[in-house]
């Protein structure tokens, strides 16, 4: 051992058994081990010395007048949880000095059994498996410790990438919203884009028509009246009389597509002068008036809500007559086959608008046609019989007002055309204050 | 007697259109395929009613009505127009500055051409 002795507490009653046990120790001494033995006949004594100064290992019997059993064991390794402590017992108690070995106790001595040589191996194994034992403790203490620091920092770690994921996440949904406003925003683009196509695909394309129907004007007008001409000194018994009527009547046809086709080129264009105030009831009067004709013919029911404060608007008479027959005779066309003959419009305020609803019990549009609809020369109808220009015309009318046109339908069971025209010519329109 | 009546168009099938129909309603029609050759038959004869292009090289209508005005022609002019854009300014300031004209819309059938000329020059005296 090292240079000090080992300073051995015995807390013994017995003085025989403490009287032999210094005679052990002192044969002992100078051999591997020098010790320095104190005595305490009670476990208070003991207990007092341990608390005052240093011992290296208590030699504990178990029966004490202030204390028995495991009792004396536990108290001793209580105050002093670091101390070796070698359990002295008599024969009959060895099943108690296990149990306290089992507690903490370092080795148990059985008295009587005892020699000096036994004693001193006890000794210095009790002060090495304690030196042992705290080891261990101590660095399991330091692991503990360390795994506390470790799981600590594990914690830190993860509650930073918990916090970076939820950046992140963050992120993501302000990257998704960005590229998803980007998206609706390309999609604005290539819409407003495809409409400028349109819109100059449209002015070309009335530009050409225009052109091509003034061109035509005058050959139509020539063969109409020729045919005419014709007719006139031809005896209505002639065969050709019939022939000259079809080419009349074909020549008229040509005359109204060309009709058409220059209502359509003039439909964009805006005439300030020809703005006046005019109540849509009366218009589509005159346009039922026209039509009646045909109403009568095909056995269509008309019925008509004008709400009664429905104020005049500022238009073009013409032109929302023209709007009107042209979607009247659409419904009408519409209504052909159909067993359910009904024609219904609907006129009221809107605000500063006024709308007007034209709704028809007739075939319907399917769905891949109801885009197209207001495009020109787009026709459902069969050829001959339609220039694919009324909505188109009409679209255009209701543009140059400052209105809209917007149309819903249902194949089978019919069409509604909604027209929106402003009450007031909006300032951008207006350049001469005709309506007042 | 009959009524003469001046074509001036720069379409020959117009101009037999309107010789054609007018001829029937026992019209005299002289035709012009141009406003230069218009104005020099109008100093020439003197017509109860002229119908006039608007679109024609050389002189356009809008032109030739002024010229033929200037010249103290007082008959009516009846202007024949599929509606050009290009000639509604100039036919405005024709208005404004007192040129009497009519406008008759293209394309006219012949029986609307005859019931038109006759109800014009059954009120020609007044001019």
């Amino acid at each position: 051992m090292g240079e000090k002795p080992i300073k051995v507490l015995l807390i013994e009653d017995s003085v025989f058994a403490t009287r032999h046990t210094q005679k052990m120790l002192a044969e002992a001494n100078g051999s591997q081990i020098d010790t320095e033995l104190e005595c305490a006949d009670h476990l208070s004594t003991g207990l007092k010395r341990l608390a005052e100064d240093r011992i290296d290992i208590v030699l504990l019997d178990l029966t004490l007048p202030d204390s028995h059993d495991l009792d004396t064991f536990t108290r001793v390794h209580a105050q002093a949880p670091e101390m070796p402590i070698v359990v002295l017992t008599g024969l009959e108690d060895e099943k108690l000095a296990v149990e306290a070995v089992h507690k903490g106790a370092q080795d148990y001595l059985v008295k009587g059994q005892l020699d000096s040589n036994l004693l001193k191996r006890s000794i210095l194994y009790a002060i090495e498996r304690k030196q042992v034992h705290e080891e261990l403790r101590k660095s399991r203490e330091c692991l503990e410790e360390l795994v506390d620091e470790r799981t600590a920092q594990l914690k830190k770690n993860n509650e930073e990438l918990r916090k970076e994921i939820a950046e992140r996440k963050q992120a993501e949904k302000a990257l998704r919203r960005t590229y998803e406003d980007l998206e609706i925003a390309h999609r604005q683009l290539e819409e407003s884009q495809a409409q400028l196509i349109q819109t100059e695909k449209m002015s070309a394309l009335g530009t050409l028509v225009a052109g091509t129907a003034h061109e035509l004007n005058n050959p139509i007008m020539g063969i109409m009246n020729f045919s005419a001409h014709c007719k006139k000194h031809t005896s209505e018994q002639d065969q050709l009389y019939t022939v000259l009527q079809d080419i009349e009547h074909e020549a008229k046809h040509c005359a109204e597509i060309v009709r058409n086709l220059l209502t359509f080129s003039h439909a964009e264009r805006d005439d300030d002068k020809a703005y006046e105030k005019e109540s849509l009831a009366e218009i589509l009067g005159r346009v039922l008036k026209l039509l009646s004709y045909r109403i009568e013919k095909q056995r269509i029911l008309v019925t008509q809500h004008i709400a009664d404060d429905t104020p005049e608007i500022c238009m073009k008479p013409n032109s929302v007559q023209q709007l009107i027959l042209n979607l009247a005779t659409n419904a009408f066309d519409a209504l052909e086959g159909s067993e359910k003959k009904e024609f219904n419009v609907d006129i009221h305020r809107e605000g500063e608008f006024v709308q007007m609803t034209i709704a028809d019990t007739g075939c319907g549009i399917a769905a891949e046609s109801l885009r197209s609809i207001f495009d020109p020369f787009f026709t459902t109808k069969p050829v001959g019989q339609g220039t694919g220009l009324g909505l188109s015309v009409s679209q255009g009318i209701v543009k140059a007002h400052g209105g809209q046109i917007s149309c819903e339908s249902e194949p089978g069971a019919g069409t509604k055309l909604i027209i929106l025209l402003p009450i007031e010519r909006s300032k951008q329109n207006e350049q001469a204050n005709t309506c007042n | 007697m009959s009524k003469r009546i001046l074509v001036i168009d720069d379409d020959l099938a117009i101009r037999k259109s309107f010789a054609l129909a007018l001829e029937d309603a026992d019209c005299q029609v002289d035709t012009a395929e141009s406003g230069g050759e218009g104005i020099s038959k109008a100093s020439i004869t003197k017509y109860d009613l002229i119908f006039l292009d608007l679109k024609m090289p050389g002189i356009n209508g809008v032109e030739t009505l002024i010229r033929l005005r200037d010249n103290g022609h007082k008959m009516p002019i009846y202007i024949i127009t599929a509606f050009h854009e290009e000639f509604m300014d100039q036919l405005r300031v024709a208005t404004d500055e007192g040129y009497e004209f009519e406008v008759m819309q293209k394309p006219i059938m012949s029986e609307d051409l005859i019931s038109i000329t006759k109800a014009i020059l059954e009120g020609a005296g007044v001019y």
